[in-house]
């Protein structure tokens, strides 16, 4: 599929944005489901974030306790990975993919949870997914062949791409090229229809099939070519700047979290994936001396562990306001959360050992009924995919099963 | 089309008594069928209480009649098996019975034979992705991107066929997009270089941590895991693409005997890298050598060679000085790029004058038609319609009709009038052609096929790709429908390398190779197999190359279930425990006397393929063997029937708790066609190693220790009772006619693209009959098919 974010738009009028309301009910319809799938590239020290006792009257880990109040809007999983992950940071190639032996050599990845979502939506909104990632590396998203996406990084950029007006000229280029494709699809449809006469009845049931495919396409192209030159939703706040400081990662999983925010606001997309990649370097978080990736390979060292606690204590911290924050987003009386499926964790459970099973996954809003610890067995994990199936299907993608695993999974409801 | 009338007038020749023959179908069933089908069995099959949606009853016209082929054959099965009528009613007379299957075998056959021949045995459909990607790769000397087009699906395990292939919205934009590509990228580029250069690169150190691979001093890098951080080069990376020769300095570093090793490209820095396996080399011990192979090398590709079966001596973060085993020492590699001009520049612009070749690739592709000094308004166009002629021809496999060509230079002229650059407006009909229906679809009349659709039967079917411009020509002239020009056509296409793709593709979709890489055997039980790599790969080649030899010498198909060779090499031979075999080549050997190996379903890849990584399943290999060896149509379970859940606390090993199963009466009947087979291969482990007894996980040093024995004694279907694999073979070996049968079928459905049904079984004895005389050869077989109506008509 092409990828509109490329490319940048002109708007005629302009269209006003009502305080804190969801833009997506504009037109009165039913407010549409979102996902947000988050994946730390590091992961998440398992005795601080692993609850002991499975069920509703779990006692908070220190994580948990970080999440306060929104107890009740969040189920956390152990006991949960992807299969034959290998052990290693390819897996995170993998996440959303759960495409096995990132490490053999004859590896292919396959679609994302994501893409998958994505294809859901179609072109109702003017982005089919967002895919960000906190530095240059965006291994999450895979198209539905497999391939890597280029995500963006930077926030200028993401917000010039979602709320500002493109250049004339950029903008009556990407049309052009878009109608050129249309023709080209035309012409297409045409010569397929046009062998209908000529061949036998068995034909054509695959001249119509494959004609509706064509014809699909087209109108994908066309209704790109209708986003390219409608107005953008206009947001009442200065673009934000790039944060230079790579060390401030804080900083910049925040302004993600934030301009995601307003991207489901104003429906500009309704699957937004973020990928937190680890430092190589100190973070810039008070009461940190030592680098990132250092103090995960923590070797058992108090010293190391309470030091790795305070990073992803303030990782988990800014998600905690990004839950809030969409909790606190009213959509016809519900808040935006209800409607959104935000997915954190991380494709490395054990980090220090690079192991990939017993991941640290939690799942808020999205409407299912939270407030639980569901814990697997540590030793025979459940698949992951099974949780994916559950995700799909409550965005409303009728599905069985992802990546060759069935779902959905039990004990969520 | 001029053809039609012609095949009209064949149609009539063909089937004088058409009218005879649908007469002849549908009064009989009135008569005959139709009372006893009322009596016996309209109770639970008739359209008040249709069991199992099945309705049996009822007065049926030939149209009717002529559209349910499945229905009826499935009828023919079940009352041939002895399920129908169930064993609680009374059995069909044996002269019921018989009127019954004479009616379905005879007029109901011919019935709907004559309709598929009428309407076609296939139906439309596109270009599989490796056809697609061979015919470019035939006609420009490019693949297409890896990932740029989904995978096909599968039916009866082929892609050729039609429901296999559908065309989603995404895989039409990309036929727009590739086409694109290649033109922006690769034709007419100004300041292209003359010659060819060659990339030279040097061996790399360790990508992964200082120390993982050894640095000598000469600047030989050495590595030592069979993984991908191994054999890295210096900033290697291919900027055009298409076939290169590449050599290699290298030698096996502490080592006596040779380190076969895998030339592997791809993304060599991506996280995780996505590779392909290009070439196997054998590094010889002691000094560098140069190796040189030929490859194909994608644009932006990397390159690694990996050493085979070294497991993974030096993990991350360990000094690869400490270890003591062998290792593959690197030096550097060189690589020749393709000829210049790059071929899809050559041929496409081939008929361009040289002055307008060099205008138009001077200005930067943006000449418009008023600057133009080389050519004038009619000159381009003329030089226009004489390239479209001739590509056109080339693109969709017969000559454009006049009004096409018209049409693309009125196109280009209404463009170039327009303003638009010269370069632009020729390579926009490229683009044309390739997003045709002519190009990416398989195009049939119904009926005899013309002598282009039957050149691209041909090619398709013997080299996976577009007709060279020698068969096109033989077409376009009308002689490929000679018998004897079609044969000697067939052994061109035969005896070119090309062919090669053949033997791969139908090796891999008849007997399911696709699958080698789904299960990793356990690594605990078969510690052996997993620590190399290259018996996997080996056991590909092996079939392979079994194939390859009994088609290129015309051995006969017997050769698939008792040959008294084997194709092997050296880990091979070790993996089969038979005698020793030196290097990394294959070729074959004769077996020992009574040997368990020889012939297809005991080697390696297919007893893999047969099982998962755990445990292997008699009845899987046992409906494999049926299917895809004999021909012989194993229906899946009838729904009606419930899974029972037998006891099987008191069993032991599979084929024990196969037995419980099997007690059950509507269960045992089915199962007698194709357990045995799988109990006599229960012999072979899951990675096709011989075994008498069954390996159990164990605590101890080599983690598994010989559990309960193997039990490979069975019954054929016929009553025969055998006590292994080598007495089964001796008996399957008795009709070769049988495994005649069932190879034919699957060539049938590979080459043509539609599976061999019931309606086809007449035609299908006819093409094995014609082999008789010679030993049911697998090449006068496939000669015999071509020939056959089957091939011939769509």
């Amino acid at each position: 599929m092409i990828s509109r974010r490329h490319f940048l738009r002109a708007g005629a009028a302009v269209l006003a944005l009502p305080r804190l309301e969801s833009l997506a009910l504009a037109d009165g319809k039913a407010p549409p489901n979102r996902m947000v799938l988050i994946c730390a590239g590091f992961g998440f020290y398992g005795s601080a974030f692993f609850p002991e006792k499975g069920g509703r009257d779990y006692e908070p880990s220190d994580y948990m306790k970080v999440l306060g109040d929104l107890r009740d809007q969040f189920t956390v999983f152990s006991g949960i990975s992807h299969p034959q992950m290998g052990a290693d940071h390819a897996s995170e190639s993998c996440f959303l993919t759960g495409a096995k032996n990132p490490l053999s050599n004859t590896f292919r990845n396959t679609v994302s949870l994501d893409t998958v979502a994505a294809q859901q939506v179609g072109n109702a909104t003017r982005f089919p997914l967002l895919s960000l990632g906190t530095d240059d590396s965006f291994p999450l998203t895979k198209t539905s062949t497999g391939a890597s996406v280029q995500g963006l990084s930077r926030p200028s950029d993401i917000f010039a791409r979602l709320f500002l007006t493109g250049k004339p000229a950029e903008v009556a280029q990407e049309v052009a090229r878009l109608k050129h494709g249309e023709s080209i699809l035309d012409r297409m449809g045409d010569r397929l229809g046009s062998l209908k006469s000529k061949l036998g009845a068995a034909d054509r049931q695959q001249l119509a099939d494959y004609s509706e495919s064509v014809r699909d396409m087209e109108k994908q192209l066309h209704a790109n070519e209708v986003w390219a030159t409608k107005a953008k939703p206009v947001i009442p706040e200065a673009p934000p700047a790039d944060i230079a400081d790579k060390s401030d990662v804080i900083g910049r999983i925040r302004l993600l979290f934030h301009l995601a925010r307003l991207a489901l606001r104003t429906d500009s997309t309704r699957v937004v994936s973020i990928f937190i990649r680890g430092l190589d370097m100190k973070p810039k978080i008070d009461g940190v001396t030592q680098d990132h990736h250092g103090l995960t390979h923590h070797g058992m060292n108090p010293a190391k562990i309470d030091e790795l606690r305070i990073v992803e204590r303030a990782e988990l911290g800014a998600f905690r306001d990004f839950v809030a924050s969409l909790r606190e987003t009213k959509e016809n009386g519900a808040c935006l959360l209800d409607r959104t499926q935000v997915l954190i964790g991380s494709n490395l459970g054990d980090a220090s050992g690079h192991g990939t099973t017993n991941l640290p996954i939690l799942l808020a809003g999205g409407g299912f009924r939270h407030g639980q610890h569901l814990a697997g067995d540590r030793r025979n994990n459940t698949p992951l995919g099974k949780l994916f199936v559950s995700m799909l299907r409550k965005f409303g993608v009728e599905t069985e099963s992802f990546a060759n695993i069935s779902g959905p999974i039990d004990g969520l409801a | 089309m001029k053809i039609l009338p012609i095949a009209v007038l064949l149609a009539i020749l063909a089937a004088p008594a058409d009218g005879g023959v649908q007469e002849d179908a549908a009064t009989p069933f009135q008569s005959h069928v139709l009372p006893i089908l009322q009596s016996r069995c309209a109770k639970c099959h008739g359209s008040s209480k249709a069991k199992a949606n099945v309705v049996l009853d009822g007065t049926r016209g030939l149209d009717r009649l002529s559209g349910e082929g499945d229905l009826w054959f499935r009828v023919r099965d079940q009352i041939q098996a002895g399920q129908m009528p169930p064993p609680e009613e009374t059995p069909l007379q044996p002269a019921e019975r018989e009127k019954i299957l004479a009616w379905i075998r005879g007029e109901f056959t011919d019935l709907v034979a004559a309709k598929r021949k009428r309407e076609g045995r296939r139906h439309l459909r596109r270009l599989t992705r490796s056809e697609y990607s061979n015919t470019l790769e035939d006609l420009l000397g490019i693949r297409p991107p890896l990932d740029a087009l989904p995978q096909d699906g599968r039916v009866d395990g082929y892609e050729k066929v039609g429901s296999a292939l559908p065309l989603t919205p995404e895989g039409a934009l990309s036929y727009l997009n590739i086409a694109e590509y290649l033109m922006r990228s690769y034709v007419l580029k100004p300041n292209a270089p003359d010659a060819s250069r060659t990339i030279r690169s040097v061996a790399k150190e360790s990508e992964q941590s200082k120390g993982h691979i050894l640095e000598l001093g000469d600047g030989t890098m050495v590595s030592f895991n069979s993984d991908v951080t191994s054999g890295p080069f210096k900033n290697f990376s291919v900027q055009v693409p298409g076939v290169y020769r590449v050599r290699v300095s290298v030698y096996a570093y502490q080592s006596e005997k040779p380190l076969p090793f895998g030339i592997y490209v791809g993304s060599t820095w991506s996280y995780p890298q996505q590779l392909e396996f290009a070439g196997l080399l054998e590094a010889p011990p002691g000094k560098a050598t140069v190796l040189e192979t030929e490859i194909y090398l994608r644009e932006g590709s990397g390159a690694r060679l990996i050493p085979f079966g070294l497991g993974v001596p030096v993990p991350k973060n360990s000094q690869a000085s400490q270890c003591r085993g062998p290792g593959l020492a690197v030096q550097w590699i060189e690589a020749v790029e393709p000829e210049r001009p790059l071929k899809i520049d050559r041929w496409l612009t081939a008929d361009f004058p040289r002055p307008l070749s060099e205008e138009l690739r001077s200005q930067n592709g943006q000449v418009v038609l008023k600057q133009a000094k080389s050519v004038n308004r009619a000159e381009f166009l003329s030089v226009m319609q004489a390239t479209f002629k001739r590509i056109g021809a080339r693109f969709y496999r017969r000559d454009l009709t006049s009004s096409e060509l018209q049409q693309i230079v009125n196109e280009i002229a209404r463009q170039i009038d327009t303003g638009v650059p010269l370069a632009a407006a020729f390579q926009s009909q490229v683009v044309d052609l390739m997003t045709s229906p002519d190009f990416f679809c398989v195009i049939e009349a119904p009926g005899p096929l013309r002598d282009v659709a039957l050149a691209s039967r041909l090619s398709y079917f013997l080299w996976n790709s577009t007709p060279d411009e020698r068969l096109l020509d033989t077409a376009r002239k009308g002689r490929l429908r000679d018998p004897k020009v079609l044969r000697d056509e067939t052994e061109r296409l035969l005896k070119d390398p090309k062919s090669e793709r053949f033997v791969k593709e139908f090796v891999d979709q008849w007997l399911g190779l696709n699958a080698i890489h789904d299960t990793t055997p356990d690594a605990k039980l078969y510690p052996e197999y997993g620590r190399n790599e290259l018996i996997k790969y080996s056991s590909v080649w092996e079939t392979q190359g079994f194939f390859r030899r009994v088609l290129m010498e015309n051995l006969g198909v017997r050769a698939f279930v008792d040959a008294p060779w084997a194709y092997i090499n050296e880990p091979l031979a070790r993996h089969y425990g038979l005698p020793e075999v030196s290097g990394a080549s294959l070729r074959a050997v004769t077996l020992p006397e009574s040997s368990p190996f020889g012939g297809l379903w005991t080697q390696s890849a297919v007893l893999k393929v047969t099982a998962n990584g755990t445990a292997t399943s008699p009845v899987k290999r046992g409906v494999w063997v049926a299917r895809r060896l004999l021909g012989i149509d194993i229906p899946p379970p009838p729904p009606t029937v419930t899974a029972i859940e037998p006891d099987t606390r008191g069993a032991k090993t599979l084929r024990e708790q196969l037995e419980l199963h099997r007690n059950n009466p509507s269960c045992a009947a089915c199962h007698a066609r194709f357990d045995p087979y799988g109990f006599a291969l229960e012999s072979f482990d899951v990675t096709g190693g011989l075994r008498t007894q069954y390996r159990v996980a164990d605590s101890g040093r080599t983690g598994w220790r010989e559990g309960p024995a193997v039990d490979p004694s069975g019954t054929t279907p016929e009553g025969a009772p055998f006590r292994g694999i080598v007495e089964l073979r001796r008996m399957l070996a008795r009709n070769p006619q049988q495994i005649a049968t069932g190879v034919t079928r699957h060539l049938v459905t590979y080459a043509t693209g539609a599976p061999a049904t019931p309606a086809d079984q007449k035609a299908v004895d006819a093409v094995v009959q014609s082999a008789s005389a010679d030993n049911y050869g697998l090449r006068t077989l496939l000669h015999s098919l071509i020939d056959s109506d089957l091939f011939r008509w769509k």
